[in-house]
């Protein structure tokens, strides 16, 4: 028995060799034929490396040179010591070898094939520059940046795609990028998924014609797998790391997901550790961070533990105002700790034999503690602080002291592991889970040790869907919680190692935002640094990435008007102001048109809470919701919390008409603080994104929408619109609450908007006459706003007649009666006045050269008149050409 | 509009100091800033403030008292606010002075010094020299698409802008150019950087193809701005004389500076008081009173940068040698670290936190707010004593580490370091939580002494006893109080009862040895709990008579409780309730905000409307609404008669 455990290796080792030879035998030399290269020894080309062999020829004891067989010989029939004479034949060039590309090989030499190499990204370590990551010209020119390998058999697939530019998606509290570089293995079969997600986050191109070679690097591993479990659950798993890497040290060295120090970080002692706590909402002024006492606990490499408080080591502390038994820093005052090793007092370990340092405070009240080292700088050397926690809740009263003991590290990886429970129709219920923990590590630097202490942060994140429909009934539950410390961000190491906290342009998202869901993000961060800078979700219907209130604006011919504003567009057009729809976070913006500047999760992070709603169908044309949330701020005593009930209708009569019915009712109680950056056209620019400060107009207030839409055309060519659109905010505060705010008891909005459009054909001639009402009533919630009330009579008579072949001729009127309702008119509000444009335009289409030739002329005159001064007259003419395809 | 005045009594006590004769009364002092000949411009006085600044990446030292010329001295007597502009005041000459600039990226056809010269003439009142983009036989000069930007490099309201070519506005016939005027132009602002993506895309305010006035005047509404960027957008010649930039409203924000203040010697500093106005909306205003001191006249340190073979040295010169060095020869500008405190921030009427008695200080007054919201300040002033009660008080406290709700016996011992024209001190005030009890066995340099009770309060008690004034004297005593909170401070004040205006603070450290378990590197005054007893806002609640009988027979007639209030800062809503077994709530015996300390409740078996609880069980609840969570303690009693 011991003989056969002795010899077992042994007998292994020469099992195998003989299986690698069967097999060599077994593979035959790919048969190119001798078109190219000299016939080898035996008469057969072979691609494999096989080294140099011996050549009977050469062992002649001659003392003449040896010759070697010319390179081309069987290709050409040249000889080195033979007369040339090209008389008869005649010289033919050299033709490169390398025209059909180069020879390639795998890892067991086997031949792999003749041509470019397109991508390329190996590691290696310990070695420097052990990264190195190729994407070949072939890559971008030939296949555009996007190469995929596929398989498949019966039900199983695969597809390897390498690109700069993936859509891809775990998860969307996950990983959901508009624009991934990198590379995605996706498998599938009819009951199981999988994707490997796979990138050299922080360099994943090769910019040059070179590879590009790193040391210090931050790579990006993903994947999700799901099973079908019976025919209507699905379960998955989810997991995302980005961690840095840095090629000196040892792969297999601990856990390569929690990343190593890049050679910046690691390049010197910490000498000094800062801690900055602040006011957690400064806003208030009060009830800041309260700090009761500090200390550090020191690990040297020998495993000895020192307290800074036993060897007198104390923080130089700054800031802060003294209460009895603490400082505080409320408002915009902060604390400032710095342990300095290099101080007088300390008489610990030197800074070169520290492994660990921890950090414990004694914390009260609405604290929000950061941390820096003279090792924790951006680019500029300038000493970044990140943070490290922060108070739930507003406490003032020092209910929540703790003892707050974190490990000073920088950071090296991020990861995300989670699961998610999908049900599809189980008698009617919908439901998707996802639940996930979030883990942010980081290390102590130090130069002399190859392994470093690491320590981590933990968040959690989740989130429940279901519904369940039972026609005429249905419900839905939504709950979640999302962690303020959930973070799917790592900042990537930068060309030398450095990672410069705050540079935004070398933050990975693993959660892009990107809110309008075209192909780009709309932050500025690592892999698109430009940003997308015209977002406005759901303005945009047509897809056209233009602002659909700005529709004739563009690059060559900026348009500076909106088009609810501009003659004749106008009539088309109604302001954002008439836009409805459901309001959740009660900021006064429609949820679908926001735009802010978080990552896309489904729910917001910082926030705990859950919505349920019920409802009924009566008939397919009316339906009556119910519904009650509860949302909670985990960072401060902030919430929100609405019931509500919605009802419904839709109408559509042969001889009546569309009608459409939208009643929102509602009583809220929302703090939350819900910013945005909202798509404005304000007067004179082309419109840009603003930020628009939610101003908390539903703080403990009833709300109502109301929305009625009426299409009807009682005649042929004739065609009647009516728009209402009536929100109210009730406010049940407290008088002395409201004035403190500056806010009305009442602030409403009332707008009406009635549209007849008819036209009429007379022979080659188009009559349309037109008629628009628009009616504002606005009480604004703030009474340092003016209140407004203003109608706006429009009429419009374009003829369009042809003539000739290819051309016509537009003539219009545009006629507006402005009158201002208020006396006196509010500031910033025009006066009555009566406007009329009068527009005359040719216009021809043309075939030309292949182009279809548009070419509009014609003039533009304008007249304003305010009544109380002398009346403005603008004129335009125009010629303007445009080419295009035919459509 | 809020005022907040310091109290008569301070007045009336300093006053009365000043007038009592004696060369002690002389060493108290009042330093006055913003009355008298301290007025705010002249920044007290002192040696010019320095405060290091950058443009750009280069740092710089300010030398005025107002960084920036944020400070507004004569918009209303004897105050200062932040900047104010009145609507007609042209603040073009403000990107001149401080981190500003005004600049024309495009304008590249003529030389650079040219150019800055012709910029700076277009905003520094100078009709003479004006802009020009015209053509010349050496040069094309293109007038179209060039942008003038100014920057102001902070917020500026403005309400109005205008530009003209020379001799329109200012005649100046040698240069007859008034039809040289900007035939086309777009006006953009910005109250940041240019940023479309970034939510700061500049905002288009006058757009003019064909203009034909020569005096171009802009109207805007009254907004903070950055940058102000005018393009042209003719192809004609053109030259601008001067770009005018009306201002309107206060800075949003400013900071003011004092001098660096000579007390003439090490100096005790005492309660530091201001009168601050709120202008407009105090809502949306700020004001931050900081200050600092020095052991120096210098806060900035000034070193030589020298590079040897044995590396880079480092010696401290002064500023005047400083500047005469070559620019290598310059290490960075950094605040003195050593010798000067950091910035600390007051609160008014209270004695400053800061280190002392030193011989220097410094104060600065930071402003924030709107265009017509800020604050106002009067005056600032504070009395000091030199020399001082002592050079160094070093307090500590023994055990530092007590049980909660235990009443520990505690020693208390204060040490004095000092030269011999020291003042000394025979009252010392210390701060507690809870009234103390027992003192008792006060001993100076280990003698017993006779002392006095001046107070003892809910936060504070104060006792006296004999003039100590020797160097390396020491004064201890012990009592007896609970501790409710991690983090109990017993911090002091020593105070000379001839000088009781300027009291000195007690520093934190090693004062007396306490015998064993009193480690000289832990010493100071900060008394800890176990860290298992945090987060607990109830201690042990104690019930007397859980069954009680409210029969009137005098003999256990009422339900008792004892408990004592933890850890909280500030006091927090408590309640009693008392519930029948359905959990019906029948009573609410208590309900009042109470801070830390022992409370005691008691209930006589009366419901709310007076009437007598039946005989039976029931639950009692007590809560403590604290702001991060809800404590509750519960049990039974039993009403029996």
């Amino acid at each position: 028995m011991e003989a056969i455990s002795r010899y077992l290796p042994r007998l292994a080792l020469a099992a195998g060799m003989v299986l690698l030879l069967a097999m060599a035998a077994s593979v035959q030399a790919q048969d190119f034929g001798a078109r190219l290269g000299t016939i080898k020894r035996g008469g057969r080309v072979t691609y494999e490396p096989t080294g140099p062999g011996v050549l009977f020829d050469a062992l002649d004891p001659a003392m003449r040179k040896w010759y070697v067989p010319q390179e081309l010989y069987s290709e050409y029939q040249w000889k080195q010591w033979e007369y040339s004479n090209y008389a008869r034949t005649n010289y033919q060039r050299y033709v490169s070898t390398s025209l059909e590309g180069d020879y390639w090989y795998d890892v067991y030499g086997n031949y792999l094939t003749r041509g470019w190499l397109v991508y390329d990204w190996r590691q290696e370590s310990p070695q420097p520059f052990g990264s190195t990551l190729e994407k070949s010209s072939q890559f971008s020119s030939w296949f555009s940046s996007l190469v995929v390998a596929s398989d498949h058999k019966g039900q199983f697939h695969y597809a390897l795609t390498v690109g700069n530019q993936l859509r891809t998606t775990l998860t969307p509290m996950t990983f959901s990028k508009a624009l991934y570089n990198g590379l995605q293995w996706d498998f599938a079969s009819d009951k199981h998924e999988a994707t490997l997600v796979l990138s050299r986050i922080s360099e994943p191109n090769s910019p040059g014609p070179e590879s590009d070679t790193r040391t210090s690097l931050t790579n990006l591993l993903g994947g999700r797998v799901t099973a079908q479990v019976g025919d209507f659950v699905k379960v998955g798993g989810t997991f995302v790391n980005a961690h840095h890497s840095q090629t000196q040290i040892e792969a297999v060295n601990g856990d390569i997901f929690r990343g190593r120090l890049t050679e910046a970080q690691n390049f010197g002692n910490v000498n000094l550790v800062s801690v900055r706590i602040s006011d957690d909402s400064p806003e208030d002024g009060e009830g800041g961070g309260g700090l009761f006492s500090s200390d550090i606990i020191i690990t040297d490499v020998d495993g000895n533990v020192l307290r800074g408080s036993q060897i007198g080591f104390r923080p130089l502390i700054s800031g802060g105002f003294e209460r009895r038994g603490f400082l505080a820093a409320d408002g915009t005052e902060e604390i400032m700790l710095a342990f300095d090793f290099n101080d007088r007092t300390y008489s610990g370990p030197d800074p070169s034999e520290i492994e660990s340092a921890q950090i414990e405070l004694v914390v009260a009240n609405d604290y929000f503690v950061e941390v820096a080292s003279d090792r924790q700088v951006n680019a500029g050397e300038s000493v970044v602080f990140l943070p490290v926690a922060r108070a739930s809740g507003n406490v003032k009263d020092g209910s929540n002291q703790r003892v707050l003991a974190f490990d000073y590290g920088l950071p090296t990886a991020n990861q995300i592991l989670g699961f998610t429970i999908e049900v599809d129709d189980l008698a009617g219920l919908e439901a998707y889970l996802e639940v996930d923990v979030n883990h942010q590590f980081r290390q102590y630097p130090n130069p002399n040790l190859k392994r470093h202490h690491t320590a981590s942060d933990r968040a959690t994140a989740w989130l429940l869907n279901m519904s369940k429909v039972s026609y005429p009934f249905f419900v839905f539950v939504e709950a979640y919680s999302v962690n303020p410390r959930y973070n799917t961000t790592l900042v990537v190491a930068g060309d030398d190692g450095v990672v410069d906290y705050t540079n935004d342009f070398q933050r990975f998202e693993f959660v892009d935002d990107n809110d309008d869901q075209d192909r780009r993000p709309d932050w500025r961060r690592k892999t698109y640094g430009p940003g997308d800078v015209e977002v406005f979700p759901g303005w945009d219907e047509n897809n056209d990435f233009i602002s659909d209130f700005n529709q004739n604006d563009n690059e060559d011919s900026p348009n500076l008007i909106p088009d609810y504003e501009e003659p004749f567009l106008r009539f088309y057009s109604d302001r954002p102001e008439f836009l409805f729809g459901i309001d959740m976070n009660h900021n006064g913006v429609v949820d679908r048109f926001e735009n802010d500047a978080r990552a896309d999760y489904p729910y917001r992070k910082d926030q705990k809470g859950y919505n349920v709603y019920a409802g009924a169908h009566f008939g397919p044309e009316v339906r009556l919701t119910a519904g009650r949330m509860r949302v909670r701020q985990f960072t401060d005593k902030r919430h929100n919390h609405a019931t509500y009930l919605l009802a419904t209708a839709e109408t559509n009569h042969p001889r009546w008409g569309r009608l459409r019915l939208f009643q929102d009712l509602r009583k809220v109680k929302d703090n939350i603080v819900d910013d945005l950056l909202q798509w404005q056209q304000l007067p004179n620019t082309r419109g840009g994104n603003r930020l628009v400060a939610d101003r908390l107009p539903a703080q403990d207030t009833v709300v109502n929408t109301t929305w009625i839409g009426w299409d009807h055309t009682p005649t042929a060519g004739l065609t009647i619109t009516h728009r209402l659109k009536w929100q109210l905010y009730h406010q049940l505060g407290s008088d002395l609450e409201l004035e403190l705010r500056g806010a009305r008891d009442q602030s409403s909005f009332l707008g009406a908007i009635n549209k007849a459009e008819y036209s009429l054909n007379l022979g080659r001639w188009t009559v349309s006459p037109r008629w628009k009402s628009e009616f504002r009533r606005e009480t604004p919630l703030s009474t340092g706003e003016f209140k407004r009330q203003e109608l706006s009579e429009i009429f419009m008579l374009v003829v369009r007649f042809p003539f000739m072949r290819r051309s016509f001729v537009e003539s219009g009127v545009d006629y507006e009666i402005f009158s201002q309702m208020r006396d006196p008119p509010p500031p910033r509000s025009n006066p009555d006045f009566k406007g009329v444009t009068s527009t005359l335009q040719m216009t021809n289409f043309t075939e030309y050269q292949g182009y279809r030739l548009t070419t509009t002329m014609g003039i533009e005159l304008s007249r304003l008149d305010f009544g109380f001064k002398r009346a403005e007259t603008r004129s335009r003419g125009f010629i303007t050409i445009y080419a295009g395809v035919q459509e | 509009m809020k005022r907040i005045y310091f109290g008569v009594v301070g007045h009336l006590t300093l006053a009365a100091m000043l007038l009592v004769p004696g060369a002690a009364v002389a060493q108290v002092r009042l330093f006055q800033l913003g009355r008298g000949a301290n007025t705010w411009a002249s920044g007290g006085n002192g040696g010019n403030p320095q405060i290091i600044v950058k443009k750009g990446s280069v740092a710089a030292i300010d030398s005025s008292n107002a960084p920036g010329a944020a400070i507004e001295y004569e918009h209303r007597d004897g105050w200062i606010t932040p900047r104010f502009f009145d609507g007609q005041t042209n603040i073009s000459p403000l990107l001149l002075d401080g981190t500003g600039s005004i600049r024309a990226p495009n304008s590249l056809s003529i030389s650079t010094s040219l150019r800055r010269k012709q910029l700076e003439g277009i905003i520094n009142g100078d009709h003479s020299v004006a802009f020009e983009r015209k053509p010349s036989p050496f040069a094309e000069t293109p007038a179209f698409g060039i942008w003038v930007i100014m920057d102001f490099a902070r917020l500026v309201g403005i309400k109005r802008i205008r530009f003209y070519p020379r001799n329109t506005v200012v005649a100046t016939p040698r240069q007859p150019f008034h039809d040289d005027f900007l035939r086309g132009y777009e006006l953009f602002i910005n109250e940041r950087i240019t940023d479309r993506s970034g939510g700061a895309p500049d905002v288009l305010v006058s757009q003019v193809a064909q203009n034909i006035e020569a005096i171009v005047d802009i109207p805007i509404e009254p907004q903070y701005v950055r940058l102000i960027k005018l393009r042209s957008i003719t192809t004609s010649p053109f030259e601008i004389d001067e770009i005018e930039v009306f201002g309107t409203g206060y800075l949003g924000e400013a900071a003011y500076y004092s001098d660096v203040i000579d007390l003439g010697d090490r100096s005790a500093v005492g309660v530091i008081r201001w009168v601050a106005d709120a202008i407009g909306d105090p809502a949306f205003s700020q004001l931050g009173v900081r200050a600092r001191t020095g052991d120096d006249d210098s806060p900035v340190l000034y070193r030589r940068r020298d590079v040897s073979d044995f590396g880079v040295e480092f010696t401290e010169v002064t500023p005047e040698e400083y500047w005469e060095l070559k620019r290598a020869n310059r290490d960075a500008l950094a605040d003195d670290e050593v010798f000067w405190s950091p910035w600390k921030s007051l609160e008014n009427g209270t004695i400053p936190a800061v280190p002392g008695p030193r011989r220097y200080i410094q104060l600065q007054v930071d402003f924030e707010g709107r265009l017509f919201d800020t604050r106002a300040v009067k005056r600032l002033q504070f009395a000091y004593l030199n020399p001082p009660l002592a050079d160094t008080l070093k307090a500590e406290v023994f055990p530092r580490l007590a049980e909660a709700e235990q009443a520990v016996s505690f020693r208390y011992g204060v040490m004095l370091r000092g030269a011999d024209d020291i003042q000394g001190f025979d009252q010392l005030e210390v701060d507690t939580n809870v009234p103390i009890e027992n003192i008792r066995g006060l001993t100076i340099n280990g003698e017993p002494r006779a002392w006095d009770e001046v107070f003892n309060r809910d936060n504070a008690f104060r006792i006296s006893f004999p003039l100590v004034r020797q160097d390396s004297s020491t004064v201890e005593f012990s009592f007896d109080v609970p501790i409710f909170r991690f983090g109990s401070v017993f911090s002091g004040r020593a105070i000379n009862s001839r000088f009781p205006t300027v009291p000195q603070r007690l520093g934190s450290g090693q004062a007396v040895d306490f015998g064993p378990g009193d480690s000289d590197a832990a010493s100071g005054v900060t008394v800890v709990i176990p860290k298992p007893q945090i987060g607990h806002l109830v201690g042990a609640v104690i019930v007397t008579n859980k069954v009680f009988t409210p029969n009137g027979d005098a003999v256990n007639e009422q339900f008792g409780m004892d408990f004592n209030i933890l850890q909280l800062v500030q006091p927090a809503p408590v309640a009693l309730d008392i519930y029948d077994l359905s959990a019906r709530r029948v009573c609410r015996v208590f309900e009042e905000e109470r801070g830390i300390g022992p409370v005691s409740l008691t209930w006589a078996g009366r419901l709310a409307d007076g009437s007598l609880a039946t005989p039976g069980n029931y639950i009692w609840v007590l809560r403590v609404m604290a702001d991060a969570f809800e404590e509750r303690h519960q049990g039974v009693l039993s009403v029996v008669y």
